[in-house]
């Protein structure tokens, strides 16, 4: 099951080699992203596409708010 | 939509997933450095002064009064324990009030607040037109970050 993080939590996990994904579509990504992050839009979220990701390795997504 | 995403990465089969809730909004309203094309010096963020008088909701218009008089915008943000913004307080707000009632009960609730994010020139067009001199500046969680002023952009 996904686990809700914070800020705080996340600053952790990035720490400790989590890959960070936004999800939000690859204009808004080009836009503005946080540092390191990886896009992966929603819509593209295939298996194909998740392959690409060690599925061993802690991920964090994130979009534009909780709203 | 970061949940949906988290979800289906996990049905995927990646193992361990989590979900950063308060995203790329929050990030930047934390004053957290991004990458990308835009234009940063263009939001509201920039243009934010973090010079700003607050109190708690318990403190008492004595306490009060000397913090408005010698705020730079003439105004005091009331906060909570989590710096959520509450109210704010003018010098007009504190006139006739005894010394010993708390600020909670005479404050402006539900003050107008400004996301971080915000284009800086639509949103001081607006102050202009509605003649506000300064506004809270604060993340989609409602803790405060600062106050922008009416000033115009250089």
């Amino acid at each position: 099951m996904p686990t809700d993080i914070s800020l705080s939590t996340l600053d952790r996990l990035l720490a400790d080699g989590a890959l960070l994904i936004e999800v939000l579509p690859a204009g808004e990504y080009e836009e503005e992203h946080l540092p390191g992050a990886i896009n992966l839009p929603l819509k593209t979220l295939t298996a194909e596409r998740v392959a690409e990701v060690d599925p061993e390795c802690p991920v964090a997504v994130y979009c534009w708010d909780a709203l | 939509m970061s949940q949906r995403a988290a979800w289906q990465l996990e049905r995927l089969g990646v193992v361990s997933v989590h979900d950063f809730v308060d995203g790329k909004s929050y990030w930047i309203g934390s004053g957290r450095p991004t990458v990308g094309t835009i234009d940063l010096d263009a939001r509201v963020l920039a243009h934010t002064s973090t010079d700003v008088s607050t109190v708690g909701p318990e403190s008492t218009v004595g306490d009060v009064r000397p913090v408005v008089a010698a705020d730079a915008h003439g105004l005091v943000i009331v906060v909570n324990d989590a710096h959520v913004i509450l109210g704010t307080v003018r010098e007009t707000t504190l006139v006739d009030a005894p010394d010993d009632q708390p600020i909670g009960e005479i404050m402006r609730v539900g003050p107008t607040t400004v996301r971080p994010d915000e284009p800086a020139v639509a949103v001081r067009e607006r102050m202009a037109t509605r003649h506000v001199s300064v506004l809270a500046v604060s993340r989609p969680t409602g803790e405060l970050i600062g106050v922008l002023p009416a000033s115009p952009i250089r």
